[in-house]
């Protein structure tokens, strides 16, 4: 179930941690990815009535705000001014001993293409079915999952090294 | 797909992503808070429903302009000629002159048709005088043709 209440809080408690991490494919600050969601759960909230799989429309509402902003004016000097930050901003939360772990996880994700990352975002965190994958990215349902096993066959790949316990 | 429980997809389910910051959620209830709700469902259908009845109004008028203008032209009819006030004008002095005139006398009736016969007695300088035919029946048949 990705989503059925009609409180937009349960929605955005749901959600938000997947929302943010989607759209920090495009939004390098965390900071700069929260105001993309914000806007982008706030046009969602307003025209959800529309939408036939609501869940679907609000991470291509995120998408579409991140590209949005990725054209704005200014965009590559805030960008470059975030990524010359000398500590990362971490994608996961979790208990300290698991760190290397999640690092990794995150790099492995990160080195994915842009097209099979967003698709693991919204399988994995998102909890949405490859039917609602394929209506938020305008994309068949078969392509939908497809990117999603060449996702993970290039994660595992990447994380030979580790042990997966 | 396989129902089997992928190792790597069950690790990557068990981490969370990082908790959306606590703003976030305030920046958001103030945005929701200050917009008119839902106003843009109620404009559009009925903006396409307006839409539609204008576009039915414009074909019903314009079918009716072009069927009205395959009927036949209106055939103008000339109004009568009005008769010339002149001659209105003249004739009712000329009756009344044969009333006044029989109503003195007779006689003076008399020498009024007569001036007038004398008037309209003048030749028309249009019409041709026909003569009577001085040709022989002969020459008349051979001018004919006839035996």
């Amino acid at each position: 179930m990705a989503g059925g209440s009609d409180q937009w809080t349960d929605w955005l408690d749901r959600h938000g941690p997947a929302l943010v991490l989607l759209a920090r494919q495009w939004v390098v600050g965390r900071a700069d990815a929260e105001d993309v969601v914000q806007e982008a759960f706030v046009r969602f909230w307003r025209s959800r009535h529309r939408a036939a799989d609501p869940a679907a429309y609000l991470y291509a509402c995120v998408k579409n705000c991140a590209l949005d902003w990725l054209r704005g004016r200014n965009r590559q000097a805030r960008r470059e001014r975030v990524a010359a930050r000398p500590e990362g901003e971490p994608f996961f939360d979790g208990p300290a001993e698991h760190g290397e772990r999640r690092a990794a996880l995150a790099a492995a994700l990160g080195a994915l293409p842009e097209a099979q990352r967003e698709v693991v975002v919204m399988k994995i965190w998102g909890g949405l079915s490859f039917p609602q994958i394929a209506a938020a990215l305008r994309i068949p349902p078969d392509t939908a999952a497809s990117r999603y096993r060449y996702a993970l066959a290039k994660m595992r790949v990447q994380l030979a090294e580790e042990p997966i316990p | 797909m396989s129902d089997a429980p992928d190792p790597l997809e069950a690790e990557l389910a068990s981490i969370r992503p990082a908790d959306a910051a606590p703003e976030l959620k305030r920046r958001v209830a103030e945005r929701l808070a200050e917009s008119p709700p839902a106003q843009p469902r109620r404009v559009w259908p009925m903006a396409v429903v307006g839409g539609l009845i204008a576009a039915c109004l414009a074909i019903g008028v314009i079918r009716w302009g072009s069927g009205r203008g395959v009927e036949p032209a209106p055939v103008v009819v000339p109004p009568p000629p009005q008769p010339a006030p002149a001659e209105v004008e003249d004739a009712a002095p000329m009756l009344l002159a044969y009333q006044r005139a029989l109503a003195r006398s007779p006689e003076e009736l008399d020498a009024l048709l007569d001036k007038e016969a004398a008037g309209s007695a003048e030749v028309n300088p249009d019409l041709v005088r026909v003569g009577p035919l001085t040709r022989s029946d002969a020459t008349l048949h051979a001018l004919l043709g006839k035996d």
